[in-house]
Order: structure tokens, then C-alpha cells, then sequence
């Protein structure tokens, strides 16, 4: 079981607890929509086929019985892992706090920096997102961190443009 | 003249001929950059070098060619032991125990093992394909669809073994890996399934949700660290010592013989060679605990599989002109181009030039040794810059790599969110190893299954009958119930027998 972080806000824990009943309802849902889908799929002309949706009904059945019995382990074994977790957390110091705000920056960083390749291009995308993500995540100098964004793109564009002859996107704006 | 023989004069006839000998060189330094960089795989390094083959000599083009593919199966491993970025989908399997081992500060012992252990599994399958190519010819013909079912079902069963701690996450993860590889088009009838109206749909390629899991996600989650400007560690010793290589023998060998015999078989490749070899491995090994924490017996394992299959696949292609994977199919092109018809005439009609090649084989892979192993210093310099530098280039790289598979945002938005989900799946303990390989055996395994049940007029009995795929169900099977029987036996056994009760109870 991992070890519980101190500093981790108490409802993130509350989650944690009991990911093992959400991921496994979620994932219920998921493999019941994929069921009901699969049985409009056609069969196809060869008579002894099975069809499309064979493959896919024996997968989903699977998954939700996997994730019933995810479930039911979860719950039989509470009472044990609650005791664990009381005698692992008063046996460990606290972790330092896990920056997830920093995380979440440079996921969401990255998904901007996709949505605006195709109208600004890769070179200016790659230089800002670059330059920054340096600065979030602590490395800031002035000269040091435009630099190293140039080098880095240049490297990338010179790699993948010129030697693989991929033609990265240049953006709406720029054509 | 013996193959002996036939192979020295080739040597001979090589080194008269400086310019194959530096296109070779050439080949595989490209071939281990493409290799290296995440999205781009061997087969799309030849592709890109074929049509300059077109205006050399059969020799120096077709040398330049085997130069790329070996170095490219080769490259993945770096950055998927430095970074967890497998820069191939065999070198997924490599990231499983190299990358743990980078983090334990060995990972220059890792990549020195993973380029000899590369160099051993390469060579030897040379060594097959010259001495053996007629006797293993016939092997690849008694393979149809239903053995390449039982094979990709055996491949799914090695989920259990890479499952980590939790069994029942690990299949959960590999179902989940299972029904995501049903997106696209229906492998028989060609009905689209699960795309929503998306045309980008029609085709999900897997390399993309390979990069999100491993890479991306890694790169998210080592953003928490709130160290964020240290440095990775100094690569270390590269060359692993003679006292730690030496236990990795059997296991190279091993892995040698699986990825030779699954290179053999028409549409299997390093990928499934690599696992199939990982799995072994562990099932061999005296510690199989320690597989998945950093052992190197896994690196060596994945390596020499992934390695031994190029001369595998070549076999078939040459002997039969049934190429044994993508690359070898690309590299049939290149034969036909050159005036070559591969086949059985091919060593009756050109002996000649058929030894040379080899003998450029086995060059190609002494180059790979050597630039590999002068190469990992440099490449260890690079990668010990400040994270808060690395992790923002890893995940700029992943983006391009990505878009340079097939020029699509809409692959990168697909590793995007691979990457996201493979972050949370770190977090709860789920692991990502399965999902990978799910994604790689579950259309092989799908369209195989559906087009041995056509051959046999739709009566079952393909699954039973026919000894390969029997053999290969039942070793599944028990590939992936053993993790369950040996925990169950280990539960009870720990249960206190009669003797120890007695000698408890009060006097």
C-alpha cells in the first residue's frame, strides 16, 4: 500500500481511499456502454464469422467482472487496511509536499501549447512553452532559459524537419 | 563449400568494398538516433533511407538498410532506461526494469548491458540465419492463423507477469488495454468500431498511447518532485563487470533462441520477441520478485530477444521472400528493386552476394557495439541536466515524436491524454506495462482468431487439433493462472500445521 502524505489535502486522500470502488465503477460504466454499442455492430459477409462485436462483448464482460472483484476485495480488506495504514503512518516521517499544482501546470501547459500549434506554429509554441516551463519549475535566468528554448527548438526543427524531413506545422497565422 | 567457407570469402569480398562498409556504418548511426527517438521506429528509418538505396550497388544499399534496422531496435533502449521514453515498442519492455534501475543510480550499468546484451542476441541470430536458414526455413510455413493466434494469446498471458504487486490491476489494466485496441476499423469486415465519427479513429496507433503511459506520464510525475532543479545522477560504470555479466549468460542465450524463433514467424517482431523473452526470463530466474525493481537479468533479457529477432525475421524473408515483420517486408522491396528475388534461387543464383551480406550482418552489429557503447557517455552527459531543463524537453519531444509518426495533432492530443491517464494510474497503483502490450497482441490476436475460425469453416476444433497452437494455449494457461496458484499455495502453507498447535497448546 503506498504511504500516506501528510501534506496532501484531506480531500485528495478521501479519493485515494477509495480509488479501488472508483476506478473500477467508472470502468463498469465504460465496459456496460461498450456492451450495449458492440451488439449493434454487423456481421460480416463471411457466414462462419462472428462479427464485429464478438471480440469486444468477451472483452467488456471480462473487465466488469475483474472490476466486481476489485471491488469486493476492496471492501472485505477495509478494516485490515485501515490498521495498516494507522500503524504505517505512525511508523514514517512525513514526505515533503508533492508539488501537484506543478503537475497540473504542465499538463495543462502542454494541452495549450497543442491547441495553438496549428495556428502559431511549431518554433513559436516550442520557444514559449520551453522558456516558460523552465521558469515554473524553478530554473530562472534571464540569458540561460531563452537561450536554451532556442537551442532546444532548433535542435528538435533541425532533427525532425531537415534530417527526417517531417513537416512540422507552421502555423495558420505564418502561411 | 562449406557456409564456413562461403561466409570468409564474403568477409573478404566486404572489405574490398570501402563504401559499403562506411554506408553500413552509416545505417546504423542513423539507425540508432531514429531508434532512439520516441515515435519514430525502425521501420520508418528504412522507409526514409530506401529510396536512396535505389542508385547504389545491391551490397551497400541493402548493408545501409540492415544498419538502420539493427540500430534502431537497439536505440529504443537508451532513452527507455535514461528516461522511460522507449523510443520503440520493444524498448517498453526494457523501460520496465532499466528505468527502476536508472533511478537506483545504475544506469550506466544498464545500458551497457543492454548494448552487449543487444550485440550477443544480434550476432547469434546471424549465426542462425547463416548456418540454419534452409532447416528453419520449413518452420515459418507450418505457422497459419491459428498459431498466430495461440502466439498472441500467449503474448497476452505474459500480463500476469508484469502485473507488479496487484494481479487483478494488472488485468484490469490489460482488459481496459484490450477493448481500446478494438477502436478502428474491424480487421474482417473493415466496420468502423467505437470512433465516434472520427476519422482519425479508423486506425488508433498504439505508439502514441505508448508514449503518453510511459514517457509523458513520467514526466508529469517527476514535476511533483518538489527537487525539481537536482540533476540525475552520473552514469557510472557502463561496462558491467564479468562477475555480474557472467550470471546473465543463460538468460541472453535464452532470450536469443525465443527472439530467433519468434522472429521466424511471419508478423511477429521485436515487440512481442521482447516481452515473450521478459517473461522467461522471470520464469527462469532464482529472484522473480525482483523483476520490475531493477534487475538487470531483465534488461539483458529484453535486449538480447528484441535483438535475436532481426535475424529471425530475416530468415523467412530470404529463404521463403515471407518477410518476418515490417522491416523485412519494406527491405523485400528493397531486394526486388535491386534486381533480387528472394526465395530459394536466391542462394543457388547469388550465394555470392547472399554471404557478403552476412558477413556485412555481423559488421553491422560489431559498428552498433562499438558506437553504442562510445556513444552512452555522451548521451549520459546530456540527460544529467537540472530536471526543471529535461522534463519541459522530454515532454516538447514527445509532442514532435509523436506528430512525426504519421503528421497528425490529433496523435499528439491521443499521447496527451495517454499521458494524463498513465500519470493517475501511477498515482493508484495500476500498472501501464499491460495496457502496452494489450494494445500491441490484441488485433493480432482478434484478426487471427477470426481468420483461422474462416479456415475452418467455423468449427472450433483449429484451437485443439493442431499442436503448435494447443501447446502454445495450454502454456498460456498456465502462464497466467501460476502467479495465482502460487500465491494461493503460499497463503495456505504459511497456515500453522498440527505439530505447532499441539507444542502451543497450555500444559
Amino acid at each position: 500500500m503506498k504511504q500516506r502524505n501528510s501534506e496532501s489535502p484531506p480531500w485528495l486522500d478521501r479519493i485515494g481511499q477509495h480509488i479501488d470502488l472508483i476506478v473500477p465503477g467508472i470502468l463498469i460504466l465504460i465496459a456496460a456502454a461498450a456492451i450495449d454499442v458492440s451488439r449493434g455492430f454487423p456481421k460480416t459477409a463471411v457466414s462462419t464469422d462472428i462479427g464485429a462485436g464478438y471480440f469486444p462483448l468477451v472483452y467488456s464482460g471480462i473487465l466488469i467482472v475483474l472490476c466486481v472483484l476489485m471491488a469486493a476485495n476492496h471492501l472485505l480488506t477495509q478494516k485490515s487496511r485501515q490498521q495498516d495504514a494507522g500503524a504505517l503512518a505512525a511508523d514514517q516521517e512525513p514526505q515533503g509536499r508533492p508539488q501537484y499544482f506543478k503537475a497540473a501546470i504542465a499538463i495543462v501547459a502542454t494541452f495549450i501549447s497543442l491547441f495553438l500549434m496549428p495556428f502559431v506554429g511549431y518554433t513559436v509554441v516550442c520557444l514559449a512553452y520551453m522558456t516558460s516551463m523552465m521558469w515554473v519549475f524553478g530554473y530562472r535566468h534571464r540569458l540561460w532559459n531563452p537561450l536554451i528554448a532556442v537551442i532546444v527548438t532548433v535542435v528538435l526543427y533541425g532533427t525532425f524537419a531537415w534530417g527526417l524531413q517531417v513537416p512540422l506545422p507552421v502555423g495558420v497565422l505564418f502561411e | 563449400m562449406t557456409e564456413l567457407g562461403m561466409l570468409a570469402d564474403g568477409a573478404l569480398r566486404l572489405f574490398s568494398q570501402p563504401l559499403a562498409m562506411l554506408l553500413a556504418v552509416l545505417g546504423v548511426t542513423v539507425g540508432i538516433v531514429i531508434g532512439a527517438l520516441p515515435g519514430l521506429s525502425a521501420a520508418m528509418g528504412v522507409a526514409i533511407l530506401l529510396p536512396f538505396t535505389f542508385g547504389m550497388d545491391p551490397v551497400s544499399g541493402l548493408l545501409m538498410i540492415c544498419g538502420v534496422y539493427f540500430g534502431g531496435v537497439y536505440g529504443g533502449s537508451v532513452t527507455a532506461i535514461l528516461l522511460k521514453i522507449p523510443g520503440t515498442p520493444a524498448a517498453a519492455a526494457t523501460a520496465i526494469d532499466g528505468y527502476e534501475l536508472t533511478k537506483k543510480g545504475m544506469g550506466g550499468i544498464a545500458l551497457g548491458t543492454a548494448t552487449l546484451s543487444s550485440f550477443t542476441g544480434g550476432t547469434i541470430s546471424i549465426f542462425i540465419l547463416i548456418f540454419l536458414a534452409p532447416a528453419l526455413a520449413g518452420f515459418a510455413l507450418r505457422f497459419s492463423a491459428a498459431e498466430s493466434f495461440s502466439l498472441a494469446v500467449f503474448g497476452l498471458s505474459i500480463i500476469a507477469s508484469i502485473s507488479g504487486e496487484s494481479l487483478i490491476k494488472g488485468l484490469i489494466a490489460g482488459f481496459v488495454g484490450l477493448l481500446v485496441s478494438c477502436i478502428g476499423l474491424d480487421p474482417m469486415g473493415g466496420f468502423p468500431r467505437f470512433t465516434g465519427g472520427f476519422p482519425e479513429l479508423m486506425n488508433v496507433p498504439f505508439v502514441p498511447v505508448m508514449i503518453g503511459l510511459f514517457a509523458a506520464s513520467e514526466a508529469f510525475k517527476s514535476v511533483e518532485d518538489g527537487q525539481i532543479r537536482k540533476e540525475l545522477k552520473a552514469l557510472g560504470r557502463i561496462i558491467p563487470p564479468w562477475s555480474i555479466f557472467r550470471k546473465l549468460i543463460c538468460t541472453i542465450l535464452r532470450s536469443t533462441g525465443l527472439g530467433t524463433i519468434i522472429g521466424i514467424i511471419p508478423g511477429a517482431g521485436a515487440d512481442i520477441a521482447a516481452y515473450v523473452s521478459y517473461n522467461e526470463a522471470k520464469r527462469f530466474s532464482k529472484t522473480p520478485e525482483n523483476f520490475g525493481k531493477g534487475e538487470l537479468s531483465g534488461v539483458a533479457a529484453c535486449e538480447s530477444g528484441a535483438n535475436g529477432c532481426t535475424g529471425g525475421a530475416l530468415l523467412p524473408m530470404l529463404t521463403l521472400g515471407i518477410p518476418g515483420d515490417s522491416v523485412t517486408a519494406i527491405m523485400l522491396g528493397a531486394l526486388v528493386v535491386q534486381g533480387l528475388q528472394p526465395g530459394p534461387l536466391l542462394f543457388k543464383d547469388h550465394g555470392d552476394l547472399v554471404f557478403t551480406l552476412f558477413a556485412g550482418m555481423l559488421f553491422c552489429y560489431v559498428t552498433m557495439l562499438i558506437i553504442g557503447l562510445a556513444s552512452l557517455r555522451i548521451i549520459g552527459k546530456i540527460v544529467q541536466m537540472p530536471k526543471a531543463i529535461l522534463i519541459p524537453v522530454i515532454l516538447m519531444l514527445c509532442v514532435v515524436g509523436t506528430y512525426a509518426i504519421s503528421n497528425s495533432l490529433f496523435d499528439v492530443g491521443i499521447m496527451l491524454v495517454a499521458g494524463v491517464v498513465g500519470y493517475f494510474m501511477q498515482k493508484w497503483d495500476y500498472p501501464a506495462s499491460p495496457v502496452v502490450l494489450a494494445l500491441i497482441m490484441g488485433p493480432m490476436a482478434e484478426s487471427n482468431f477470426r481468420r483461422a475460425l474462416a479456415m475452418s469453416n467455423g468449427s472450433y476444433d483449429f484451437l485443439y487439433t493442431r499442436p503448435i497452437t494447443a501447446v502454445m494455449l495450454l502454456v498460456a494457461m498456465a502462464t497466467l493462472f501460476a502467479p495465482v496458484v502460487m500465491k494461493l499455495w503460499r497463503h495456505f502453507s504459511k497456515q500453522p500445521n498440527t505439530a505447532t498447535l499441539l507444542a502451543d497448546l497450555p500444559q
